[in-house]
């Protein structure tokens, strides 16, 4: 009998839990449906008072002033994928001489990396925004690139270095002793076995700079050259000018991506955003 | 508790239940007593404090105990004045001067440990570093351009007055004319009630700091920060803790189901998850204005109405969306824990007859922390550079003792333009961060040395 009751008690916890995690995520769901609204909700509702997909098809048409969705959605996956590539390519040599070599002033160097990967993204704000007006760049794509990939590179370096450190030594000496040259076994043995963890550290990039808004958004100032995620800052921006359930709707089409690839994956981020703390 | 005061100043200062603490761990604000004090030492005391508190609980618990009640007074006691934390000033510096010998001696034991693995550390041949070389050539430059580049040049620009009005000048090379010839020796660093021409950038050498460091602690950010970040993940722990545990009793398909319902919060964006929370917390606020007589209480959250206005509610407010991202962080720790903890164990321990707290503690918990306490470190980071969070409700309730350094350095930097002060808070940030870093590099360690074994 307590079995039975300490069991019913685990289910009813579950429950409750769960009605925790869904409740805000309902709310926007049920504001998203609902195409009765005209500008911000006045009233508290459990289901939409119109059911309908229409902020949905105008979101997925307009999302904000004029411009299209298309163009949105291209300026987004041009700003966060260049950024995730500049921030992995120019970061895999550096992860590499960490994982690998000893060299006088590795070990402060480590904890600056590890320092510089867990500052705040708005720590880079102030300087990197005079840095690009300086260089006359701010506002352009490029700039955004350069600001997403200056948040993503301390992170994915620490990440790849983690993946280097974990080959076994001996495969590349193997490799060296059959006469390939260093950069042959990094290119032919250790790079295809690291992978995995490059590929996470670029996912998480990815998502990191796909999703940011309101930093990016400090540094445009056309409304066609934003990215997704900041039409959703716009909008809020805007007040109520346009009608929540678009905003709604703008959130989950942003977040639905990033969803999915975290249940896919969930084990292996786990892992990556532990930053190797794990004692093996 | 009605009848502690009966002056309606009490409730016009609207102070926090947990404004003793902050009080406790700052300095009398210079404004209200310039002259008083030869040195301002409180905060330091109240790290020492911190630090000594375990050992105080084992040594001397006459003296814990008293610290305990006075705080626990402290915090139930109505009337929030600040001369009423002197009842606790007292064990508290018997704690701190634990707290000193402490870390006096784990800083002996750190060098001696040092010295000695110095001497046995492999030491990093010109061999190597010669292969290194092409490797570190390329990744450091890039590294330094993206990342050292934008500190080192941050730093600069705290040390100068640049702000919206002096932007101009700033982009004209201003910050560089002015910091290099600071640094030369060739700009004096003006005096504080100069009259300086503001159109333009002004070298002010560090003087930022001490400023910066007096208003943050002044207006009780810094303690906050640590304060939110301890209650926060505080409770992301307990629920993380007992939702691994639960999935970890279900089993079966549920539990795959239960388990990723509950990591969503974990998968959406910070920045959308504080937009999910906004929208369920106004709709009760446009409620209190349009519907509010008539639904009362009764509309979930009700009795939240009005929270923008109290701190106390704003922190549970918070504290209720922060639990949401972060819990599922922990479980999942938890859960892979869990799944390496071999079913044995728990038949001896039922066998021995323990109950399930002692099967808790003395079982599962050891053998879950090298998993979690990773992750509670991780989150910790999370909370103190929480920034969306802060971001989109420091709107609603305008209080800015109530936010973390990053959001209060975007809003320093977007709505005033304080180019200046906000990057002296975010080297402030950087610096607090370097202990957290320390934490993390210790744990980090035994795997990296084993490399190397």
């Amino acid at each position: 009998m307590p079995k039975k009751f300490s069991q019913a008690l685990a289910q009813i916890g579950l429950v409750l839990i769960g009605l925790y995690v869904l409740l805000p995520i309902w709310g926007i769901l049920r504001l998203s449906f609902d195409g009765a609204l005209t500008s911000a909700p006045t009233e508290f509702r459990w289901l939409p008072k119109e059911p309908s997909f229409e902020p949905f098809l105008k979101v997925l048409d307009r999302p904000y002033q004029s411009v299209e969705f298309a163009t949105l959605f291209k300026n987004s996956m041009v700003v966060s994928s260049m950024a995730t590539l500049a921030a992995i390519v120019m970061g895999t040599s550096l992860a590499y001489a960490f994982a690998r070599f000893r060299f006088p002033g590795r070990k402060p160097g480590l904890l600056l990396l590890l320092l510089t990967a867990i500052l705040p993204p708005i720590a880079f704000a102030p300087p990197l925004y005079i840095l690009l007006n300086l260089l006359g760049i701010r506002t352009t794509h490029f700039g955004l690139i350069i600001v997403y990939a200056a948040f993503a590179m301390p992170f994915c370096i620490w990440n790849m270095r983690a993946g280097f450190q974990s080959i076994p030594k001996e495969l590349e000496e193997a490799a060296f002793l059959d006469g390939a040259s260093q950069f042959v076994t990094f290119l032919r043995v250790s790079l295809p076995l690291a992978l995995p963890s490059i590929a996470v550290a670029a996912i998480i990039s990815f998502l990191t700079a796909y999703s940011e808004f309101t930093i990016g958004w400090l540094f445009m100032d056309q409304s066609d050259m934003v990215t997704l995620a900041m039409a959703i800052y716009a909008i809020i921006q805007s007040g109520s000018a346009q009608p929540y359930s678009q905003l709604g709707s703008l959130a989950l089409i942003v977040s639905v991506p990033a969803i999915a690839i975290f249940l896919f994956f969930q084990n292996t981020l786990l892992e990556r955003m532990l930053f190797g703390a794990i004692d093996e | 508790m009605q009848t502690t005061t009966t002056n309606p100043n009490v409730k016009r200062a609207n102070l926090p239940i947990w404004e003793p603490l902050a009080k406790l761990s700052s300095s009398v604000p210079e404004a209200w007593n310039e002259e008083g004090f030869i040195f301002r030492l409180d905060g330091l005391i109240f790290v020492f404090a911190m630090f000594g508190l375990a050992e105080t609980w084992r040594k001397n618990r006459f003296i814990f105990i008293w610290f305990a009640v006075d705080i626990l007074i402290l915090l139930a006691w109505q009337t929030k004045w600040a001369q009423y934390i002197l009842v606790a000033t007292v064990p508290l510096s018997f704690i701190a001067a634990e707290g000193i010998k402490v870390t006096g001696r784990s800083i002996a034991d750190w060098w001696q440990t040092r010295n000695r693995l110095r001497k046995d550390a492999v030491k990093s041949s010109t061999k190597e570093t010669r292969q290194a070389l092409p490797w570190l050539v390329p990744g450091l430059l890039f590294f330094f351009i993206l990342t050292i580049v934008p500190i080192v040049y941050q730093f600069a620009m705290s040390t100068t007055t640049l702000n919206g009005t002096s932007l101009r000048d700033g982009l004209q090379g201003g910050i560089m004319r002015e910091v290099l010839g600071g640094v030369n020796g060739q700009i004096a660093i003006p005096p504080e009630d100069a009259e300086l021409d503001r159109s333009k950038v002004h070298f002010v050498g560090l003087w930022n700091y001490p400023e910066t460091v007096n208003f943050l602690s002044e207006v009780e950010m810094i303690f906050f920060s640590y304060f939110w970040t301890i209650t926060s993940v505080a409770l992301q722990v307990v629920l993380g803790i007992g939702a691994g545990l639960l999935l970890w009793r279900t089993g079966g398909r549920m539990r795959k189901l239960w388990q990723a319902i509950f990591i969503l919060p974990w998968a959406i964006p910070e920045a959308v998850g504080a937009l999910l929370w906004l929208n369920i917390l106004c709709a009760v606020q446009r409620l209190a204005g349009i519907g509010g007589e008539k639904y009362g209480a009764e509309i979930p959250f009700g009795g939240m109405m009005g929270w923008e206005k109290d701190p106390n509610k704003v922190l549970i407010v918070m504290l209720m969306a922060a639990l949401w991202y972060g819990f599922p962080f922990i479980m999942l720790a938890v859960s892979a824990g869990l799944k390496m903890i071999p079913r044995d164990v728990f038949d001896a321990a039922a066998i021995d007859g323990a109950d399930s707290w002692q099967t808790f503690r003395y079982v599962t918990w050891p053998m879950l922390q090298p998993l979690v306490l990773p992750a509670v470190l991780v989150r910790a980071i999370f909370a103190f550079n929480q920034f969306y969070l802060f971001q989109m409700f420091l709107p609603y309730y305008q209080n800015i003792s109530m936010t973390t350094l990053s959001s209060f350095s975007y809003y320093v930097l977007y709505g005033g333009r304080e180019f200046a002060f906000s990057a002296t808070i975010n080297i402030i940030s950087l610096v607090l961060l370097s202990g957290f870093v320390l934490l993390l590099y210790r744990r980090n360690k035994t795997a990296e040395d084993a490399v190397y074994a």
